[in-house]
């Protein structure tokens, strides 16, 4: 049984709908992504259920019981906001304190207060930073004493407001593994919203891509990587290589009939009939370069780009242009050159939401 | 208890202390004309005498205004956005002159500038003249200069605080976006600034406007304003349909100006990050920059001090004949006239020694603070969530935050932070909160109006409203010592509602939710966030109500009790009277009271940097 239940959600402002129709569901100890570009309704989603905001429809449970008329303070959620919202008339111990001192659900005593805070920020890393005025703070350790805050009280559900999203990307790198090391080692019940997916998949059990206030796919990170449902799932993820196509039978393989040509289906996909009209995907790691020439696809190279570990290639192929990785090490022919390439098994996968722009 | 409720206190304060002693008064007053409320307007200013009064006092107050911006916004531009040694001294300095009492500001130009003044007895000094060879006093000049002495730390407060806790990265955000100096500034600073600017230009117009003892003492009888028109109809001439009408003139004016600019500061207010001072505050660098801030410095300290200086000196100078003293005056230092203060000369049951009056003022300006402040406060809190509400943007998250975010995600969390703040104001949901607010939106406009209204009703016109109204039961108030502070504090409570609303208002909305979220009741998050966060808004507040309190002079001079005059009324006892002793006696008196406020002032300044501190 779920512990928390979103059911039917809607909330609009003026008109426009920031969270249409959503369902959501969350077992306990499991950690949500709440993944989508900005203006998707993440963050409105948050709102409702910490209170903040009431829903025009629909009914969230908590425990099975309606959150309905519950006050924000009387819900004992933990929310790490996007710019942390330190109390800056407060220092580090103040401000972790706070909700060790406000919380209704239990009476603490100073001691247990104060070994609340030193284990909060022991937690984060940043023990002894009681008496540090926050202003004086790095942005990360803005971002640490925020994530203690919102955990020292030990909230059944914490949610996580683009925690990272102010940090520049080595510290962002750097705190992602902590954040999720420290979810994963509290048995943290949490709902992260991000717009980044790598951070997403790093912290999540789950994913749920929001798109204009509706969830767009939710599933495991692997499942809703491999198997994206519409065009804008894939390119959300990363995936830009999307084909308008047909379904043919061919030597007894599925494959779809695109403008690059005819490319075999991934085996196990639930592909249409043949005859159908598709939206497939192209993953650029499963495509290759063919050394001896003899490809599935050959193109022209337009662009190639460094990119540290790997090398992005876009290529023009017949009408339509592909982007594909290839390993740094890998030598590849010069700008207006041709370069065949070979699909892997797993390359092609059908959209099956395909028409779904 | 919801958030209407907060306002009852002051509602009921002003129905009671307010509207029915003003009532009674226009109702007393208009009793004795003929022709009713219409025909006594029409009657009124059908006469070209009183037509002259009031286009002067516009004049008057307008060209003040003026002058007074002229001075107070480079000066607010240069304590708030650098830091140089004295700066604090020199903040502390002209605070001064606008805590002290109209008249002690009149006494201070009249030792500088008057005919018993330092430039007239100079001048006859080194000329050998019989008669003061300069009329300085008694001209629009003094009246302007004055007002501008009085006045500029309004603008200095108002908008130099405001300004120097404005984040500086926006301004550095647009010139990287290509904006010039001057386009920065038009573009993004001046449209933050303008509701305090709007602030600052409301109140100090409305104080010119409405000027009492500035105009009485250093215009003559040559500038009469609708206030001092108003006083001498009342007390002179006994004419009091005459007199409310004006009244009544002068509070369509004010309540006009304050509902304009209600809706206008509704308008332009954004939520901001502000930023502490000095974090805001760069040292000077460029030739350019040292050269300002010296011409600045100068201009504010001559101008501030010299009267101030003045008013001092020549209350330990001995430089004129005394009353029936005959011969030559021997020039030089002297304490007479302070000894001369505790001393009953003329054996009066009425003469109060001026400790016991400076005690008098200290009592009732206590009072005063506290009862501004426990009016103000709840009421305040209450205008400042209602209109948030009204504009209605959720804290959370919006398109125009995510914008800016991206925009800065190498940028600082501050600056970031600040942009998502102002963000919210521009989002859809901001402006879908406003359509069916719409009505409250209006209420609140009235009710924000209705709260400034003290502020717009001249002095006298209170006093004479206490005096008709309080007098008799069911409120009877003629013998109680609470008189002085229930006056006292209905003209202090605007200025203390315009002190803490716009502070509680710029207060993140989201510091508050995340007090909310960690289990903070709504009270608890009062008591935590707000509070704490708006205590140098408080003592401000405070200071405003204590110093209103100290130099109030129109309406106590027609309430106070003759056994219980404040510093203010002994003051101009003095100064009304002939006589060297008598005129060394009220600079004596003004002096004390200068230092007394100088002092007070000073204190809490003090205590303010230690206790509150930066945030």
């Amino acid at each position: 049984m779920p512990i928390l239940e979103m059911v039917g959600l809607v909330k609009a402002y003026g008109g426009r709908r920031a969270v249409d129709d959503v369902s959501l569901a969350l077992e306990a100890g499991e950690a949500l992504a709440l993944l989508g570009p900005s203006g998707s309704g993440k963050s409105t989603l948050l709102a409702l259920i910490t209170g903040l905001e009431t829903p025009d429809a629909g009914d969230i449970r908590w425990e099975g019981r309606s959150l309905q008329g519950v006050p924000t303070h009387e819900r004992g959620f933990g929310l790490m906001f996007q710019d942390y919202a330190l109390f800056p008339h407060r220092d580090v111990g103040e401000n972790v304190a706070f909700g060790l001192r406000h919380g209704q659900r239990l009476r603490r005593t100073r001691a247990q207060i104060e070994r609340g805070v030193s284990e909060a920020l022991a937690l984060v890393g940043l023990a002894g930073f009681e008496r540090r005025d926050v202003n004086t703070l790095s942005g990360g350790e803005q971002q640490r004493v925020a994530l203690a805050r919102a955990l020292a009280p030990h909230p059944p559900l914490l949610m996580l407001d683009e925690p990272l999203g102010a940090l520049d990307r080595a510290l962002r790198e750097r705190l992602l593994d902590e954040v999720r090391g420290i979810l994963r080692r509290l048995g943290q019940t949490a709902i992260y919203v991000t717009h980044d997916q790598e951070e997403a998949f790093a912290v999540a059990d789950r994913v749920a891509i929001l798109r204009a206030g509706r969830v767009a796919q939710a599933g495991t990170p692997a499942e809703v990587y491999a198997r994206p449902r519409s065009r804008f799932v894939a390119k959300f993820l990363g995936l830009h290589n999307i084909l308008r196509g047909q379904v043919e039978q061919r030597n007894g393989q599925l494959t779809a009939v695109t403008p690059v040509g005819a490319l075999p289906l991934a085996p196990g996909e639930r592909a249409p009939a043949p005859g159908a009209a598709v939206s497939v995907v192209v993953r650029p790691e499963e495509v290759a370069a063919a050394v001896d020439g003899r490809g599935d696809l050959a193109g022209e190279v337009i662009e190639k780009s460094f990119r540290g570990s790997r090398n992005v290639v876009l290529l023009r192929v017949g009408p339509q242009e592909l982007t594909v990785a290839f390993p740094a090490a890998q030598p590849l022919p010069a700008v207006g050159e041709t370069l065949a390439l070979r699909l892997g098994p797993g390359a092609v996968h059908v959209l099956p939401d395909g028409a779904d722009d | 208890m919801g958030r209407w409720g907060l306002l009852l206190p002051a509602a009921i304060f002003l129905a009671l202390f307010y509207f029915y002693p003003l009532g009674s008064m226009l109702q007393i007053s208009l009793a004795r004309a003929e022709t009713g409320l219409l025909g006594t307007l029409g009657s009124v200013f059908a006469r070209p005498d009183l037509r002259k009064v009031f286009g002067f006092t516009v004049y008057q107050a307008a060209l003040s205004t003026l002058a007074t911006l002229a001075l107070g916004l480079p000066g607010a531009y240069w304590l708030a956005r650098f830091r140089f040694r004295g700066q604090a001294l020199l903040r502390a300095l002209t605070a001064v002159p606008f805590v002290l009492p109209t008249l002690v500001v009149a006494a201070g130009f009249s030792a500088l500038l008057g005919p018993r003044g330092w430039i007239n007895l100079g001048l006859m000094a080194a000329l050998d003249l019989e008669a003061p060879p300069l009329a300085l006093t008694q001209s629009l000049g003094a009246i302007v200069l004055a007002h501008v002495f009085y006045n500029t730390t309004i603008v200095l407060r108002l908008v130099g605080d405001f300004w120097s806790r404005l984040d500086p990265r926006l301004t550095a955000a647009a010139r990287v976006l290509g904006a010039s100096r001057g386009q920065a500034f038009r573009q993004v600073t001046l449209p933050l600034l303008a509701p305090a600017i709007g602030a600052a230009v409301l109140l100090v117009f409305i104080f010119d406007f409405t000027s009492f003892g500035v105009v009485l003492v250093l215009g003559g009888p040559r500038f009469a304003t609708l206030e001092t028109e108003i006083y001498r109809q009342t007390i002179y001439l006994f004419n009091l349909p005459t007199a409310a009408v004006l009244a009544l003139a002068q509070l369509l004016c004010t309540l006009a100006l304050t509902a304009v600019y209600a809706r206008l500061s509704r308008q332009t207010a954004v939520p901001l990050n502000l930023r502490a001072a000095r974090d805001t505050r760069r040292p000077l660098q460029s030739a350019g920059e040292r050269l300002g801030a010296a011409a600045m410095v100068t201009v504010l300290v001559g101008l501030l001090v010299t009267p101030m200086l003045a008013l001092a000196l020549r209350s330990v100078a001995r430089l004129e004949a005394d009353r029936g003293q005959s011969g030559p005056v021997q020039p030089g230092l002297t304490l007479a006239y302070y000894r001369e203060l505790g001393v009953n000369r003329r054996e009066s049951l009425f003469y109060v020694p001026p400790v016991t009056a400076i005690w008098n003022s200290m009592s009732v300006a206590g009072a005063t603070v506290v009862l501004a402040l426990a009016l103000g406060l709840p009421a305040a809190w209450a205008l400042a969530s209602a209109s948030e509400a009204a504009s209605g943007p959720s804290g959370m998250q919006l398109p125009a935050a995510a914008l800016a975010r991206s925009a800065l995600a190498r940028g600082d969390v501050g600056a970031a932070g600040g942009m998502i703040d102002s963000g919210n104001a521009t989002g859809p949901s901001a402006g879908a909160g406003r359509r069916p607010a719409a009505g409250r939106g209006a209420a609140l406009t009235a009710l924000d109006a209705l709260l400034m209204l003290p502020l717009g009703t001249s002095a006298v016109t209170l006093g004479l409203g206490f005096i008709v109204a309080l007098d008799a039961p069911p409120l009877d108030l003629r013998a109680s010592p609470a008189l002085l502070p229930l006056a006292h504090s209905l003209v202090a409570l605007p200025f203390v509602l315009r002190s803490l609303a716009p502070a509680l208002r710029s207060i993140r909305p989201r510091l508050r939710q995340a007090a909310a979220v960690l289990g903070a009741s709504p009270a608890r998050v009062w008591r935590e966030i707000d509070l704490p966060l708006v205590g140098r808004a408080v003592i401000v507040a405070a200071t405003f109500a204590f110093t209103i309190s100290l130099g109030e002079f129109g309406a106590t001079a027609i309430i106070a009790r003759p056994e219980y005059p404040t510093v203010p009324v002994v003051i101009y006892r003095f100064i009304g009277l002939p006589g060297a002793l008598n005129y060394g006696q009220a600079l004596a008196l003004s002096t004390l009271l200068m230092l007394v406020c100088a002092g007070g002032l000073l204190a809490i300044e003090r205590w303010r940097i230690a206790d509150v501190g930066e945030f």
